[in-house]
């Protein structure tokens, strides 16, 4: 969609001075407006849906496809059972697992540290964020760290991070914090700073203290960037959850997957696996939704973005 | 009969004498001066048109009298005191809509009062709901701007200034971006809500036509650096209806209007093409 078949964003009409000023200029937005009315909001809805409905289907069909070439190359000892197990030798380990005494310790253990890590990251990353958008001063402070640890692989640290934290969770906890911290701050601080430029005028115009402007426009304009950095926190907490429990843990499902992987009992690594995807997919699909939610505004707007 | 304001003897509510407002640009040694010498008087009450060629610096006049930019020379008075900045008895109606796309229509409307902060919430949604109402977007309240047409949207940037109920309105070339029909429209409810409130207006166009039949003076601006070329009275009866554009003396004054429009056309191509 351009910018001008959008409803109220309509351009003046083009050409010169004279142009515009003659007897027969015709308003583009005149013409825009019609090609806009073709398609109704109700034709609309209905074709995102069944669009979305599409998706859904073909996903689904694709997985169950995959599936069943996986089980049939296994069942056919096309691969060994100890490079790649089949679905349905995942799925034994996967019960086998589920049902052992470790399973809600491991599974408390990880849900533990990524609700304190990514907690944190989130009680401490957003303020930053915001202050950093906001405070030219606070920005020229902090700039330098934030790029350079930014720009560091954190995962290297994860060794140090053992030393001084311990293997207990709050190694686990720094590691998730490192990992989701960078995403939120940062994209926060860009929402805070791209200011509509209209918008800003406008309040200046009705007399709009500097906090004013930020409660009324910096901050409802940063609402969407916020979301994205949540999201990709989120992504990025669930990395550090099975890092750092690979490298040094006592519990938790990373940890877990890693004995499985030097003990060669590959269904139960897979299972651990498929559990980690699980969660990573439920979170990413939680925020995902938030998002939306937030946007009902901007979806409205005449289509998607 | 004669228009009943263009020779009202009221109180002098703007006064701009050799206004001149210059931006200084990035890298250059010398300011950019876009406006020299704008002298101008506004009565209390009094609609007044400025057209004049793109880039003549209309906008950066009329940002000067809403406080938004200083001006570097001259004097800008209101009521008999110089401008410093935005004020409450001011308000602007910006050529793009600048509506806060994540609040509603309501509150949309209502913001430059919740930014006074003197009222109650009560009270403001209230006030919200009569402006609304007078723009007649009645059952919009709740709608997100987005969902609304140019038109639509536009009426909700008139109803949100006026919400503040300023002294002086200013206007930058509201309906510019409207397409021909509600444009007239739009011109019809101006007049209206104008007539009922009695407020100054400052109108900004880029359509002749459009600045005779609103205005009570349509003010010519040289091209730039802008100054007031001919201020040409529009001695029309009140209420106008939007047949007087075909009167006779309508096109009389849109001649006069069109013939000094077309000399500074030609100086800004001239300089233009110099530049
Ligand atoms: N913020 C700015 N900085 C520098 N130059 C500007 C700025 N705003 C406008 N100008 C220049 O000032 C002149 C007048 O602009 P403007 O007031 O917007 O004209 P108009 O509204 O009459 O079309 C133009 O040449 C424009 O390029
Ligand atoms: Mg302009």
């Amino acid at each position: 969609m351009s910018p001008s078949d959008r409803p109220g964003v309509g351009e003046r009409p083009g050409g010169g001075w004279r142009q515009a000023y003659g007897p027969g200029a015709l308003p583009r937005s005149f013409l825009a407006k019609r090609g806009q009315a073709a398609s109704t909001v109700a034709e609309r809805a209905r074709l995102q849906g069944l669009a979305r409905h599409q998706g859904l289907l073909v996903g689904l069909a694709a997985v169950v496809v995959v599936i069943a070439v996986w089980q049939l190359v296994t069942s056919l000892h096309v691969v060994a059972p100890i490079v790649l197990p089949g679905p349905s030798a995942i799925a034994v380990g996967l019960y086998q697992y589920a049902t052992s005494p470790d399973f809600p310790i491991d599974l408390a253990t990880s849900g533990e540290e990524l609700a304190i890590g990514f907690g944190l990251a989130i009680v401490i990353g957003l303020p930053a964020g915001i202050l950093m958008g906001w405070y030219r001063l606070v920005f020229q402070v902090f700039d330098p760290f934030v790029s350079f640890f930014y720009s560091t692989p954190r995962i290297a640290l994860v060794p140090l991070l053992i030393i001084w934290f311990g293997i207990g969770i709050w190694s686990k906890v720094a590691v998730i914090y490192l990992g989701a911290f960078f995403p939120i701050a940062i994209n926060t601080l860009v929402g805070v700073r791209s200011l509509d430029p209209d918008l800003l005028r406008c309040a200046r115009s009705f007399g709009a203290t500097d906090l004013q402007l930020f409660r009324t426009i910096a901050l409802p304009g940063a609402v969407p960037f916020i979301l994205t950095g949540l999201r990709l926190g989120v992504g990025h907490a669930l990395i550090g959850v099975v890092v750092g429990e690979l490298v040094a843990a006592q519990h938790g499902v990373g940890y877990e997957m890693n004995i499985f992987g030097t003990t060669y009992q590959m269904a139960k690594m897979f299972a651990a696996l498929f559990i980690i995807a699980v969660a990573g997919a439920v979170l990413q699909t939680a925020f995902q939704r938030l998002e939306h939610r937030f946007d009902a505004w901007r979806v409205s707007a005449g289509g998607r973005r | 009969m004669i228009g009943d304001r263009a020779g009202a003897q009221g109180r002098t509510r703007l006064r701009a004498s050799e206004v001149r407002i210059s931006y200084w640009q990035h890298r250059a040694e010398e300011p950019f001066v876009a406006v020299d010498g704008v002298s101008l008087e506004v009565i209390e009450g009094e609609f007044v048109s400025i057209v004049g060629p793109s880039g003549c610096g209309k906008t950066t006049f009329l940002n000067a009298v809403d406080g938004l930019i200083p001006i570097s020379g001259g004097s800008l008075e209101l009521d008999g005191r110089p401008v410093r900045g935005p004020g409450r008895d001011r308000a602007m109606v910006f050529q793009q809509p600048s509506l806060l796309p994540w609040r509603s229509v309501l509150r949309n409307i209502t913001y430059g009062l919740e930014l006074e902060g003197r009222r109650s919430r009560a009270e403001i949604k209230e006030a919200g709901l009569r402006y609304l109402s007078l723009v007649g977007l009645d059952g919009f309240a709740n709608v997100y701007p987005g969902q609304l047409s140019g038109g639509m949207q536009q009426r909700v940037n008139l109803a949100r200034a006026l919400a503040t109920d300023p002294e002086m309105l200013l206007l930058d070339e509201p309906f510019a971006s409207l397409d021909a029909q509600t444009r007239e429209f739009m011109q019809l409810e101006l007049l209206r809500i104008w007539r009922q409130s009695r407020k100054t207006a400052l109108f900004i166009t880029h359509d002749i036509k459009e600045a005779i039949y609103l205005a009570d003076r349509v003010v010519v601006f040289t091209a730039r650096p802008g100054r007031v070329k001919e201020v040409v009275p529009v001695p029309l009866p009140r209420p106008r209806e939007l047949r007087v554009k075909r009167d006779p003396r309508f096109i009389e004054i849109e001649d006069r209007v069109w013939n000094c429009i077309e000399q500074e056309a030609a100086a800004a191509m001239a300089g233009g093409r110099s530049a």
